[in-house]
């Protein structure tokens, strides 16, 4: 009668009534140095770089679970109280037990035709029984749509939040380790709500409404019989900091180990390329085994709890029964109480056992919530403030005012990587960027559409501090192709379409792709259009590649065009015909281009030579060839190529002639 | 290529209780005979105390209480509480057993499973997700390590417990225990229609959420896209449809199962009542005991936990078996490229290359390479051009054995290149691949990567050479500064000379550079060239470049168009030729430069 009930009780008294004053000591596990709001950064072996940031430390970080209810608080309330009516069932189904105990050893009862009164008594089982069908079905129904709403609800910002952190977040966050968050750590804290409050509130239930009656019955014995109490308590607190800490560890290996296999899998090619499966393998082997050493601790605290659980309530039992037993026989109570004593003594105590699993659980529970919670708890991006523009009044002229820039890592600045860049840009103009590998390209184009924010000095776009304009809205304007591309594991026309959120006409997308110049190759696929490009686009040529990015961003039509170093995968005759085709489809807009081939810079309006981060010249073409430096030695050593090559032209069609 | 990878991740994979599967996952146990048996062991000897000591409260009741002997009521308490003694032993040593074993077998089967992975072909990763497999590789394995241990701590302590308990009531009473007999098809029958409908819900639950999971590492990885082209509300549109399938689908599966466990209440309590009538009666008569009574009504309430538990532990059985079987089917995958069984560990490659009629397609219909033939000498370089998507990547990968010819044959040395290890191919033909890709971790162990066991004297021998050492020197940490998640944290250029180092570490003898320079700086280019040339000396290789800078001192060119050679020759005698290669690289300096070079 006693033993495993899928149910779990106390703990939640333990957690409200042992943790609200130590709340704190729920991060004992955690060295100082990251508690409370300190941002820490680990980068232990698998270099996981996961803020580990509590804000809100504490049992208090845990009730916010309760506030995610919102919107679903009185079905759950309801769920929660048909889950009492249930158990009141229950025990009165005892109740009715010992009423038909005491009438069968009553010979009054038994002469007045016995079987006349077990019918009667055998029905009210029943209807009791169907009563508590209905509610107990009700209370399943509610749990599971709640938990479920709660849940989806949880996902859903889960997602969005993540789109919406900054880029320094993502440049230092793990994937794998970002994705098991998301979903196994969400899917312990579903539990929170589907079993584990429920499981509470049963032994709650169980526990008062037993008690209640037990001391209306025999108070004496009543209050024996839970003097097991503050000793399960006791011990289960002290499990529940344990179970909590080694769950911690194992759930952070375990995010480690994501990592280590998403990195594994996304470098595939180069562990291939390089024969160096069997250092991948003893890599992986290190942190499985670290997690399974973690995993064995939790079992030996998890096998230590709930062998104490039962003895401990096993002596309160047999100790209650004994005592009861005792009264029985002095006729201070009657057999069929003593029966239906027994019957609610069991139900009082064996909860206890059960609290312990639920305990450990809700330990988990709050480990993984913590760990979204880190995630949560970052800044989003603020995407929404700030003027808006639509297109037509984005002019794209732009002031650089000694702006400069530090990337911010670890929670502190880094070095600076640009300094002290002036220039400006008038609408329409083509602004060409040259530098050594880098000297900050990228960076400064970044700075453009906010996706990282200058540090130092200002940057003015039409008249205006870059930082008043709504990030949203520059971005809807600003079109940058970026240096690497991205081409998500969908069709080609389902990644050219991307960039714009209404559906798109079929010509639409075509003239995009003609003037990035890949249409034809793309019609050249048995599949055309529909033809799936694979995870990161891994089935195109790194050309075809660049060429869908650039056509994704001329769809999108934008004001302000960035191309960073995006035909470097191209050949040089195609490059032209992208060069042509742009030509009139930017005309008007502010441009910047980035390449290494002076070619594709010269007929820029201006070309910044960046060196280190700084601008070390700036110019036209034709005046920067006259100047000592960078922009003269790069195109000296192309140039010369080309004199040799003209030579050679010439000795060519000399031994043709011959 | 037509492997079984074809549609892995779009397969049905039903879990039903199939023997093989079944048995298969239980041969994963066989490193653990002990906890295996120990624990069947224990939870045997559990449900069976259980079972004893509510049979003993008969006793308590009947002899002690309602007899008047104050020596039998201690006694039989006495009795139980050594059970419960007894049973406190036995539950540490079951969910010891169970937990160790559980935290072993998933320990190994990942690691079979990763070192499988690893040799899997790049036509299988071509095709499969990496959200897709990492969902294997934790959620689904732990599944199966729960299978073998809770989840069957479950279903033997459960069935153990209610045959026990019927034994013990015949011992009680066997007329109305044979009445309760009756109650079981019952039962069995409610449980297996349940089942039927509860684990059609999971497998949907299930492959949402696998769709979930790539929705995430989708979102994750192209977070920078994303951001760029303002798609987060149209993403969390389509994202806020996905999660509301899996609240559907869950939900579903969840008020199923809660309408079972009613069903089950209702005719547990129809035997209670029976047993009130009937025990009644035969009380009355004399058949019976009041602590029978009291007994009986223990066994039957308490036997509607395991019928439920059961219920559940059989659906969750199910979807641990689908996730073995998803599982074993990855592990039976065999890789496309297989060594043979007679294949030699290569020795140090000479360097000859060639290309005997080869035939190669990734999909059937639309054929890359043609018949193409190419004869490479030792030590020859050989510069690949041509436009973009006309193959030359794919020439690498088949030269590096990534892909292996449809039909024709890849020779090194004379021999054709399947008769070496993959491994021993791989690690002496060096690529450095078009995307350049680090893994999270500092420079220098990216460097080192290609050749572990490298000083460090090597390690800058060789980042000088690719011109990284200076690069690498205005760092803020040098070699030790962080790379972040696939670099990350570096510029393009810069990732590209550190891979550049890492395979002139690796020093092998054929070495591919497929647009190794692409994002760099001319002038940091030149001294690459230079760098490189004392390097390739000797050395067969192989350039791929857009760049004419790159590729012009190359001993030979191709010219490669839709898969075939089209020109071929040095740099002179294709400029000779004026053809593609002519009108490829006047193009490149036009006509409107011809200004400034002459004057
Ligand atoms: N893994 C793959 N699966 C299917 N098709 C592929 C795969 N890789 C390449 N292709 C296709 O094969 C053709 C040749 O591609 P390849 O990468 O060899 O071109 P490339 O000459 O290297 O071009 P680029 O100069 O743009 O890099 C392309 O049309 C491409 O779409
Ligand atoms: N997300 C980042 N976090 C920290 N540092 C970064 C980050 N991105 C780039 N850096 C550093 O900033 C410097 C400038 O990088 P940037 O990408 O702007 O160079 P680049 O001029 O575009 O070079 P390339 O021509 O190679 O693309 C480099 O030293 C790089 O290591
Ligand atoms: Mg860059
Ligand atoms: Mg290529």
């Amino acid at each position: 009668m006693h033993r495993r009930r899928p149910i779990g009780f106390l703990r939640f008294f333990y957690a409200l009534i042992v943790r609200l004053p130590i709340g704190d000591k729920l991060f004992r596990g955690i060295p100082p140095q990251n508690h409370p709001e300190n941002i820490k950064y680990t980068a232990p072996e698998g270099g996981q770089i996961m803020k580990q940031k509590t804000k809100e430390s504490g049992f208090r970080g845990f009730l916010t679970l309760f506030a995610l209810l919102k919107g679903n608080r009185r079905l759950y309330t309801l769920t929660i109280l048909a889950l009492g009516l249930t158990i009141a069932a229950e025990v009165t189904g005892f109740m009715v037990i010992r009423h038909v105990v005491d009438g069968l050893l009553d010979s009054e009862v038994r002469g007045a035709g016995i079987i006349h009164f077990l019918l009667v008594w055998t029905l009210v089982f029943l209807a009791l029984a169907l009563f508590k069908g209905a509610l107990s079905y009700l209370h399943g129904w509610g749990k599971a749509h709640c938990s479920e709403q709660v849940i989806r609800r949880m996902r859903n910002s889960l997602y969005d939040h993540m789109q919406r952190l900054s880029f320094s977040f993502h440049d230092s966050s793990q994937t794998g380790e970002l994705v098991q968050r998301s979903t196994s750590d969400v899917d312990t804290v579903r539990k929170f709500y589907a079993n584990q409050i429920p499981e509470i509130f049963q032994v709650f239930f169980q526990f008062s409404i037993n008690l209640g009656i037990l001391l209306v019955l025999e108070w004496k014995l009543a209050l024996f019989s839970v003097i097991v109490v503050p000793v399960v308590g006791a011990v289960s607190t002290v499990f529940f900091f344990k179970i909590f800490d080694a769950y911690d560890d194992y759930q952070d290996v375990e995010g480690r180990m994501s990592n280590r296999i998403q990195e594994n899998l996304s470098g595939i090619r180069v562990v291939r390329a390089f024969a160096r499966q069997e250092w991948e393998k003893d890599q992986f082997r290190k942190i499985n085994a670290l997690q399974r050493a973690k995993g064995m601790r939790l079992a030996w605290w998890n096998s230590l709890y709930w062998p104490f659980g039962h003895i401990l309530c096993g002596l309160q039992f047999s100790a209650t029964l004994l005592l009861g037993g005792f009264m029985a026989l002095n006729g201070t109570i009657s057999p069929g109480t003593f029966i239906a004593f027994s019957s609610m003594v069991n139900a009082l105590i064996w909860p206890m056992q059960e609290l312990g699993r639920t305990i450990s659980e809700i330990s988990k529970s709050h480990v993984s919530y913590r760990r979204i919670r880190e995630i949560l708890d970052e800044e989003q991006e603020d995407l929404k403030s700030g003027t808006a523009l639509d297109a037509h009044e984005l002019k794209g002229n732009l002031e650089f005012i000694n702006a400069g820039f530090r990337y911010s890592l670890e929670g502190k600045a880094g070095d600076k990587v640009l300094e002290d860049i002036s220039f400006s840009c008038r609408e329409g103009e083509k602004i060409a960027l040259l530098g050594a590998t880098g000297s900050g390209k990228t960076t400064l184009v970044n700075l453009l559409p906010r996706f990282y924010d200058y540090t130092e000095g200002k940057i003015l776009l039409d008249g205006e501090d870059l930082h008043s304009y709504n990030r949203h809205s520059l971005r809807r304007h600003i079109g940058i192709v970026q240096q690497e591309p991205f081409l998500f594991s969908m069709t080609v026309a389902e990644n050219i379409c991307y960039s714009l959120d209404r559906d798109v006409s079929r010509e639409e997308m075509i003239r995009a792709a003609k003037a990035a110049m890949v249409h034809e190759s793309i019609m050249s696929f048995p599949e055309g259009y529909d033809t799936m490009v694979g995870e990161k686009g891994v089935s195109l040529s790194g050309g075809q590649k660049q060429r869908i990015a650039i056509a994704r961003t001329l769809l999108k039509d934008p004001r302000l065009l960035i191309l960073d170093d995006s035909t470097s995968a191209v050949d040089a005759d195609t490059e032209e015909k992208i060069k042509k085709a742009l030509k009139e489809l930017v005309s008007g807009r502010t441009t910047f281009i980035i390449a290494h081939r002076i070619q594709t810079l010269r007929q820029a309006d201006r070309i910044l030579v960046l060196e280190k981060g700084r601008i070390v010249q700036q110019g036209r073409h034709e005046e920067l060839i006259q100047e000592d430096g960078f922009y003269r030695d790069v195109f000296r050593l192309q140039t010369q190529m080309e004199k040799e090559l003209r030579r050679e032209l010439e000795s060519a069609s000399q031994q043709k002639g011959a | 290529m037509s492997s079984a990878a074809e549609n892995l991740e779009n397969r049905k994979y039903t879990g039903s209780l199939k023997g093989d599967t079944l048995k298969r996952i239980f041969g994963e146990t066989k490193n653990h005979r002990g906890l295996f048996i120990g624990f069947l062991f224990f939870i045997l000897l559990t449900a069976f105390i259980d079972a004893l000591s509510t049979y003993l409260t008969q006793f308590l009741i009947d002899q002690g209480i309602l007899g008047g002997d104050r020596s039998a009521l201690w006694r039989f308490s006495l009795y139980q509480v050594a059970c419960f003694l007894v049973n406190g032993g036995s539950i540490f040593g079951f969910i010891y057993c169970a937990d160790r074993l559980g935290h072993h077998i998933q320990y190994e089967m990942r690691e079979k499973l990763f070192a499988h992975l690893q040799n899997l072909s790049f036509s299988f990763y071509d095709k499969t997700s990496s959200g897709w497999l990492l969902s294997r590789m934790t959620s689904d394995i732990r599944r199966i390590s729960e299978l073998t241990s809770w989840m069957l701590v479950d279903a033997v302590w459960g069935t153990a417990n209610i045959l026990i308990s019927i034994v013990f009531m015949f011992f009680i009473q066997w007329k109305l225990a044979l009445m309760m007999m009756v109650m079981l098809p019952l039962l069995s029958i409610a449980a297996v229609k349940f089942k039927n409908y509860i684990i059609r819900e999971y497998r949907k639950v299930r492959s949402i959420n696998s769709k979930i999971t790539s929705a995430y590492s989708e979102s994750i990885n192209g977070v920078r896209v994303v951001k760029s082209l303002v798609r987060e509300r149209k993403n969390l549109e389509e994202f806020g449809g996905l999660s509301h399938d899996m609240y559907r689908a869950s939900f579903r599966a969840g008020w199923l199962s809660s309408l079972f466990l009613p069903i089950v209440q209702l005719i547990t309590s129809f035997a209670v009542g029976v047993v009130i009538l009937y025990g009644g009666w035969e009380i009355t008569i004399g058949g019976m005991t009041i602590g029978g009574l009291r007994a009986f009504v223990g066994y039957i309430t308490f036997m509607l936990w395991p019928i439920q538990e059961m219920a559940r532990v059989f659906s969750e059985m199910q979807q641990a078996i689908a996730s073995a079987e998803r599982i074993f089917t990855l592990m039976d995958l065999e890789a496309d490229i297989k060594d043979l069984p007679d294949a030699l560990e290569s020795p140090r490659f000479q360097g000859h290359v060639e290309f005997r009629s080869v035939n190669f397609h990734y999909v059937e219909e639309a054929p890359i390479l043609n018949n193409f033939n190419l004869k490479v000498e030792q030590g020859e370089t050989i510069a690949i051009v041509g436009p973009t998507g006309g193959g030359k990547t794919t020439i690498a990968s088949l030269l590096s054995r990534y892909y292996e010819p449809v039909s024709g044959q890849i020779l090194l040395d004379g021999r054709d290149y399947r008769n070496f290890t993959q491994q021993g191919l791989q690690s002496r033909i060096a690529v450095v691949l078009q995307t350049p890709h680090l893994f999270s971790g500092t420079v220098g162990e990216n460097i080192l990567y290609g050749a572990p066991g490298a000083g460090e004297e090597e390690m800058l021998k060789a980042s000088k050479l690719a011109c990284a050492h200076e690069m690498i020197m205005t760092l803020p940490h040098g070699y030790d500064e962080m790379v972040g998640e696939e670099g990350t944290l570096l510029s393009v250029g810069q990732k590209q000379l550190i891979s550049l180092a890492r395979t002139i570490l690796a020093d092998p003898d054929i070495i591919v550079m497929d647009e190794a320079t692409s994002s760099i700086d001319t002038k940091t280019e030149q001294d690459i060239q230079t760098g490189l040339e004392t390097l390739l000396e000797g050395r067969t290789s192989f350039v791929i470049a857009h760049r004419l800078s790159t590729i012009r001192k190359a001993d030979r060119i191709l010219v490669i168009e839709k898969g075939a050679i089209k020109e071929e020759g040095n740099h002179r005698q294709l400029l000779a030729q004026g053809g593609h290669y002519y009108r490829l690289y006047t193009s490149q300096f036009r006509k409107d430069h011809a200004p400034q070079m002459l004057g």
